[in-house]
């Protein structure tokens, strides 16, 4: 049974939240109609749709999608589905289809917008309503298509607001993203690391911007980098980035949690205008990115100490070491995390090759850092599973986050501040008044 | 069956436009069989593979296969690719395949070779005269110096040379020659496309059945007989070309450096479908319904036109 909009927002509190929200396949299928159905999901960058006719399949919530570039240079995001039989026009993966898709099944052929292009032995078709230009012959495109700075966003609702409202003050970190690229601009080089999580795809969200399991969760992986660089007698970039998690406490408490309306945020530390020249690499880059912007604009650029961003829906991108992080729900305790790494253009390859170091130390499946999170999050499926309890705590500081125009803002690092922020976000799509009024604004 | 690897073994001249090659397998593997009036398809490299075909001349069961190519003034880019190829070089091609083979059924057989149409005929003579069966070989060009394989077929006592030298009256005497149909008779017959249209009319009306005749035009099995050239007028693209009998308007397109839309070139998808503005449509597709076609539909992978000139709004 469907619940009402009013059972659904009694699963979430001020400070907690029902275990169901994690565990109930009726309530996931309803995530993917009015989550993943209307707000505004990343796609994919242009840069992995480079020529025309190059494709990029992914998901929008369980709906498969692929996205294509057009041969005016517009990138389409359709639905992969032939509207003859059905098939998926495309296998998964990356490719070019040439000039027009053609599907394996019976070659019924689309133009690159999606458009019928034709069917073999189109005489059979003479006298019934087939009819290439209606609609029902066409793939059909996801509603809304937009892009910002390269990366492309798709909302399957015709109505809503537009891209940049959405994302709101976490646009912000994809334009310090691009901005470390002399000239502006990133792309995804190299391949995407795939990791499927035994758990709902909220439990990462939460963790993104979860200050108070870093020193807990990665012990072994915090223990075994300072073991390493005690060995070795020095402290190399890939260990440093492993001790990272082990800071006390009072570091963690420090840090600023920014939160968004629609459950995006970012976690920051202090602006600190000596990162720029902290070591070789920094240096270097901020040395290119001198010449492009000036001296002060580039310190402000590198200066810019953001960790995780959370953008609700999407994923996490992380600006400083050139990372995102999509994630996508496969079903209530399954999670796909497609990991995309950026190359700044124009900037120096020492950059690039820092945030490759970083996609293998932290992001990737065969990651020190990782499998600690993958392992916690399974632990929160199953326990969520047992009969040991109803409701999942975040008091942290519940009440102490300053309530701002656009969101909120933590007074203490450690505040559950991001997870109240994203759960609020979770019933405003949720509960279904919201939808119907959006929809009846449109009309 | 995947294509098959060639080295050039040895290029001779045999006339000023005529080089004939010897091509072997790279490696220890026997080169795949075939059987009398079989081809091989090359593959000409370029931007896009274009395949064209050649007829063996040499007799089956050797560790070769010999082609013999003419160079063409108007060529689509494959003899001239051939007349290219030095000793030593490597080649892709496709397997043999036969779409004139010699009849089981026949008891004798009345082979007409046209110019570089000798090349198939050639390959059957020798072929016939290994295993014993009764055969004539009617061999006709413009100038001696002009035919290749000259020497050999003069060897042959089953040989007829009709050389005109500019005097029209020493051309093939098709009437006399193929007075007498016999029932386990048959006809081959490779040349220029006049030529073989014009012999194939004449065995018709002399009484010859339709299943008797076995013709070849030099290209292969690609062609429609009869064909002629014309020009299409592109309207978007703005360009005139002209479409020879062994071209379709999509090859023309392509060599002209277009960009079409195309898929299956056999005139089944309708992806290259273009529209007719002027002109008279000759229809090959198997694709376009009647109705389509009066609204000017044209398929310009297979189709021709009737009038001298088409136009398309493509």
């Amino acid at each position: 049974m469907i619940p009402t909009n009013e059972q659904i927002a009694e699963l979430i509190r001020e400070d907690s939240v029902h275990k169901s929200v994690y565990t109930d396949p009726v309530l996931f299928k309803l995530e993917m109609e009015r989550i993943y159905g209307h707000a505004w999901i990343y796609v994919g960058h242009k840069s992995q749709v480079k020529n025309s006719g190059d494709y990029h399949t992914t998901r929008i919530g369980e709906q498969d999608v692929v996205m294509v570039r057009g041969s005016d240079g517009a990138v389409n995001v359709l639905y992969n589905r032939c509207p003859h039989k059905g098939a998926k026009l495309v296998a998964d993966g990356d490719g070019n289809v040439g000039k027009f898709f053609r599907c394996p099944y019976h070659a019924w052929t689309y133009k690159l917008d999606g458009q019928h292009l034709s069917a073999p032995l189109k005489s059979g078709f003479e006298g019934t309503c087939y009819d290439p230009k209606h609609a029902d012959f066409s793939m059909v495109s996801v509603a809304r298509v937009d892009s910002y700075r390269g990366f492309v966003f798709a909302s399957q609702a015709s109505y809503g607001e537009d891209l940049k409202t959405f994302l709101g003050g976490v646009i912000t970190s994809i334009d310090n993203l691009c901005d470390r690229s002399p000239v502006g601009e990133v792309e995804v080089v190299g391949g995407i690391f795939r990791v499927q999580q035994r758990s709902n795809w909220k439990v990462f969200y939460e963790n993104l911007h979860d200050t108070m399991h870093a020193r807990v969760t990665h012990e072994s992986s915090v223990d075994a980098a300072r073991g390493e660089a005690e060995a070795i007698g020095e402290m190399p970039f890939e260990l440093l980035i492993m001790d990272g998690n082990g800071e006390p406490y009072d570091f963690w408490e420090k840090l600023e949690l920014r939160a968004y309306t629609n459950g995006h945020g970012y976690m920051e530390a202090i602006f600190d205008p000596a990162a720029a020249e902290r070591d070789v690499v920094s240096r270097e880059h901020f040395e290119c990115l001198k010449k492009a912007y000036g001296e002060e604009r580039s310190r402000e650029i590198l200066g810019m100490n953001r960790h995780n961003t959370v953008i609700y829906g999407s994923g996490s991108p992380h600006t400083v070491f050139m990372q995102f992080r999509v994630i996508r729900p496969l079903s209530v305790d399954r999670t796909m995390v497609e990991i995309q790494t950026f190359r700044c253009k124009g900037a120096p390859d020492s950059v690039f090759d820092r945030a490759l170091t970083y996609a293998n130390v932290i992001n990737s499946p065969s990651s020190n850092v990782m499998p600690d999170d993958v392992e916690v999050y399974a632990r929160c499926q199953e326990g969520n599973m047992t009969r040991g309890g109803e409701w999942i705590s975040m008091h942290r500081y519940a009440g102490k986050d300053i309530t701002l125009e656009d969101g909120a803002i933590s007074t203490n690092g450690t505040s559950e501040l991001p997870m109240r922020n994203q759960f609020a976000a979770w019933k405003k799509f949720m509960t279904a008044t919201i939808i119907a009024k959006e929809s009846t604004h449109a009309a | 069956m995947s294509s098959l690897s060639l080295m050039v073994r040895q290029i001779d001249s045999l006339t000023p436009r005529i080089r004939r090659l010897l091509l072997v397998s790279t490696d220890s593997r026997p080169l795949p069989t075939f059987t009398p009036g079989a081809h091989v398809e090359l593959h000409v490299p370029g931007e896009r593979i274009q395949r064209r075909a050649y007829s063996l001349v040499n007799e089956p069961g050797t560790d070769y296969y010999e082609i013999a190519v003419q160079l063409e003034e108007n060529s689509s880019g494959g003899s001239r690719w051939v007349h290219s190829l030095s000793e030593g070089q490597v080649i892709q091609a496709e397997p043999p395949s036969n779409q004139f083979p010699l009849s089981d059924s026949a008891d004798h057989f009345v082979l007409i070779a046209g110019g570089i149409g000798i090349t198939p005929m050639l390959g059957m003579a020798r072929a016939l005269k290994s295993s014993g069966k009764t055969f004539s070989l009617h061999y006709s060009g413009r100038t001696p110096e002009s035919m290749a394989y000259l020497d050999e077929v003069k060897k042959l006592e089953q040989s007829n040379l009709w050389i005109t030298n500019g005097n029209s009256s020493k051309r093939f005497p098709a009437r006399s020659v193929l007075a007498d149909p016999k029932i386990a008779q048959h006809l081959y017959i490779c040349g220029p496309n006049q030529m073989v249209n014009s012999v194939l009319q004449e065995a018709r009306e002399l009484g010859w059945k339709d299943d008797h005749l076995h013709y070849e035009v030099f290209t292969g099995a690609l062609e429609q007989l009869g064909d002629k050239p014309f020009d299409v007028f592109l309207k978007e693209s703005g360009l005139t070309l002209t479409v020879n009998p062994d071209q379709t308007v999509l090859d023309v397109m392509l060599e002209a450096g277009l960009d079409p839309m195309f898929d299956c070139r056999r005139g089944d998808c309708g992806v290259c479908v273009a529209q007719v503005l002027e002109g008279e449509a000759d229809h090959r597709d198997i694709c376009l319904s009647e109705r389509e076609r009066s609204l000017g539909s044209f398929c310009p992978c297979v189709s021709r036109a009737t009038s001298e000139r088409l136009v398309l709004d493509i």
